[in-house]
């Protein structure tokens, strides 16, 4: 039996304007076929975790259509398998919290009926690829009752991290603290908290017994005040990871699958980010096309130019039409003659002949789902 | 288990000798076609967009790949409760075993498989044919005809006709001769090798076809002339779409180039009908700075840093900048390194193109009579700098 079972929240309140008017953050498309779900459910499922309870946000449509039962992800199993569990705060607004405790608390059979060991929790807001197997094993031979994830964060890479917790190491590896980043001294090492941990399934069910009548507390929170009193301890990751938070993260992020070095890190690794399946024909190129520097999906019919950009499945790029640093997400349909630039085109919009759209590299347009430009 | 009206056989042990280096580890059905889809995917999601829940496939030769890619028929929604694919090898039983003979003695060894779901009608179908098209259409015309056999046919070009099995039906369609690639053909319209058989009269049939012992147990050549001469209800089925025998290294070349004509062949884009396919998750393909691709279909997981025309790219495959390629199919995992130029070449599964080759350049001696594409089998090494002309039929085979 694997050591460990999987959660993820998707019931978490991260908003990218348009692109989660219609869906939550674990659904926004990435990368030209994935959604951003497809990154925490791939790294769980490439661990060997078979069991993973995914807690669903009250706009969950987009999420189900995508995973159906799961096969691509190999949960449509007889033991253990894929679990879609009701967020509880449908319709009401969230308090943003990560990992909410009354979501946890409302599908506490999922985590009592498990016969694994441990744990492994996951936000779904992250690009990266990432083999938690040492992680898990460590877990188990240190005897640690929770195990947090983290990466180096280069300073440069700051930026914005309202949200995100930072670990203070102790000499032993011990998690001595857990806390935002206005808390850290100024030359002090940023370890960014993962938002994936490892917990000791026993704990977390004791955790959640003790901490019932504080149902609105972020289960991050509880863990950052008992450090002393629980083993917590650390494992680093050292790949490439972005959180999604913004329309600019998404946008560089999507900019980012253009380095030859991060697709490698993220997609060309033995462990496969996997993700629907849909059979749609290869990606025609017309006799006029001209394609430079950009991510193409199958189903397409690129008859026009492109450049720098990521082109989603079954999207039209007609004679004449020029599409240039933008995203451009499945069923779009870029007529004749018009420009494109530094713009993220939902699903199934439509640039009507002629038209002429510009962005800024700093702050991308938002065409909505199935809008008509 | 349920009584099902129709039943599909789908005959996959074909060597496939004629594609040459293509089928020297896979059977025909195996063969990619299209970039991304195998052979056999154009069958199977016949069979499934026309409603047919139970297909026995019937494979023999080579047929590791074949059987892992159908596995339980999942990639073309035929994972079903009661039926679903059924991979159907040789076996031995208390008299021995044998090969498959013929395709006559194929469905003769596996009566018992069809028995088990007493269909009224069995579907007789090649794994090796690229169409699309719905069988209920050909079941009501049978059942309409009162036939005991239909056998779909189409008009081909006279000049083809004797490369194919050659049916004469009088003016309402019912069939009045049938020769086996005819030296003189009497019609042009071709058996395309699907065949509806009344399930007791095919039992019977095949019964007695395997008495004969100078039969070569073949539909075509034994068993559907036997039928007629025993005054049987044999019908043709019109069939006027694209179908297209890929049967040798020319047509399937030729068949993969027609894909590229206006970027659609039937229903490849054409979310209804979809033809389906048990592919590997790749992420999408990437085209780099210096890259140029142009009237070309490319598939998922592959890298284009050099120029592409005219030519199909499968799965993961990578064309290195400087490299050309032209009027090629490349198959999955095939690699075309930094300055390498391609021609009307046909390059195998993870093959690799080095530096500097050139493959396909114009012939210095007039050879006619030859064909010219080049075909590199699977899992080969075209040394660096190697020059090869057109027309040279070269079957590279250093294993990797």
């Amino acid at each position: 039996m694997p050591q460990a079972m999987g959660l993820i929240t998707t019931n978490q309140t991260v908003s990218l304007g348009k692109l989660t008017a219609d869906r939550p953050i674990a659904a926004v498309p990435f990368a030209a076929r994935y959604r951003l779900l497809d990154f925490a459910l791939s790294n769980l499922v490439n661990s060997g975790v078979r069991t993973v309870g995914l807690i669903t946000p009250h706009h969950f449509r987009p999420i189900m259509d995508h995973l159906g039962a799961g096969r691509e992800w190999f949960l449509d199993r007889k033991a253990g398998g894929l679990f879609i569990l009701p967020g509880s705060t449908y319709g009401m607004k969230n308090m943003n919290a990560k990992f909410l405790l009354k979501d946890l608390l409302k599908n506490i059979q999922y985590i009592r009926h498990g016969r694994e060991r441990d744990v492994v929790v996951s936000s779904a807001n992250q690009v990266f690829n990432f083999n938690y197997r040492p992680a898990l094993e460590a877990h188990a031979e240190s005897g640690a009752d929770l195990t947090l994830l983290y990466r180096d964060e280069e300073r440069s890479l700051r930026g914005r991290r309202d949200n995100s917790f930072f670990l203070r190491l102790g000499e032993d590896g011990r998690v001595l603290n857990l806390e935002p980043a206005a808390a850290l001294a100024p030359r002090e090492p940023r370890r960014l908290f993962l938002d994936v941990f490892i917990m000791r399934r026993a704990l977390l069910l004791n955790v959640l017994e003790w901490y019932k009548t504080m149902e609105y507390s972020d289960l991050q929170d509880i863990i950052a005040e008992n450090l002393n009193s629980w083993q917590v301890r650390s494992v680093p990751f050292r790949g490439y990871l972005k959180r999604i938070e913004s329309v600019e993260d998404y946008f560089s992020s999507s900019m980012d699958c253009l380095c030859a070095e991060v697709r490698q890190e993220i997609f060309g690794a033995a462990d496969r980010i996997h993700t629907k399946m849909k059979d749609n024909a290869p990606a025609y190129y017309g006799p006029q096309s001209e394609v430079t520097n950009s991510l193409v999906a199958s189903g397409c019919r690129i008859e026009g130019s492109v450049a720098n950009s990521i082109i989603f499945r079954k999207v039209r790029v007609a004679e004449g039409a020029i599409v240039r640093d933008s995203v451009v997400m499945q069923g779009c349909v870029i007529d004749q003659d018009s420009l494109v630039e530094h713009v993220v085109c939902d699903k199934s919009a439509r640039i009507m002949r002629g038209s002429l759209l510009k962005g800024r590299l700093s702050a991308p347009s938002v065409v909505g789902k199935e809008c008509v430009v | 288990m349920k009584k099902k009206e129709l039943v599909a056989m789908l005959l996959a042990g074909g060597q496939g000798s004629r594609l040459g280096a293509l089928t020297r580890y896979i059977a025909k059905p195996a063969v990619v076609f299209g970039g991304k889809y195998r052979i056999i995917d154009f069958s199977l999601s016949n069979c499934a967009n026309s409603g047919i829940d139970t297909v026995g496939v019937l494979t023999q030769y080579k047929p590791l790949l074949l059987n892992s890619y159908i596995g339980t028929g999942t990639a073309w929604d035929l994972n079903e409760p009661d039926g679903g694919v059924h991979v159907l090898p040789p076996f031995v039983g208390e008299d021995g075993g044998r090969w498959y003979k013929g395709t006559a003695n194929a469905i003769y060894q596996n009566l018992d498989f069809i028995n088990r779901y007493e269909p009224e009608y069995v579907l007789i179908l090649s794994g090796d044919h690229i169409y699309q098209m719905d069988y209920t259409q050909m079941l009501a015309t049978h059942k309409k005809n009162g036939a005991d056999v239909s056998v779909s046919v189409m008009e081909v070009p006279a000049a083809e006709a004797c490369r194919f099995g050659i049916v004469t039906a009088d003016a309402e369609g019912r069939i009045t001769a049938f020769a086996e690639k005819p030296d003189e053909p009497e019609s042009n319209l071709a058996s395309m090798g699907i065949y509806i058989f009344n399930t007791r009269l095919l039992q019977n049939a095949l019964v007695a076809d395997e008495q004969d012992k100078s039969s070569e147990n073949d539909f075509g050549k034994n068993v559907i002339p036997r039928l007629l001469a025993q005054g049987k209800r044999l019908w043709a089925f019109p069939y006027c779409g694209y179908w297209r025998d890929v049967g040798t290294i020319e047509s399937y070349y030729t068949a993969n180039m027609e894909l590229l004509r206006d970027g659609t062949i039937f229903g490849l884009e054409d979310s209804d009908v979809r033809i389906m396919t048990n592919s590997n998750i790749f992420p999408p393909h990437y085209v780099g700075p210096a890259a140029r691709v142009r009237g070309s279909l490319v598939c998922n997981g592959s890298t284009v840093l050099g120029e592409v025309t005219d030519s199909i790219l499968s799965t993961e495959v990578c064309v290195e900048e400087g490299a050309t390629v032209i009027d090629s199919i490349l198959l999955p995992g095939a690699q075309v390194k930094r300055g390498a130029w391609v021609k009307r070449s046909v390059v195998g599964e993870r093959s690799v193109v080095e530096s500097g080759c050139s493959l396909g350049v114009p012939r210095r001696v007039e050879n006619p009579g030859a064909d010219n594409i080049i075909v590199i089998a699977e899992q080969s090494i075209v040394p660096a700098n190697s020059v090869i002309e057109e027309g040279r039929k070269v079957f590279y085979h250093l294993a990797v």
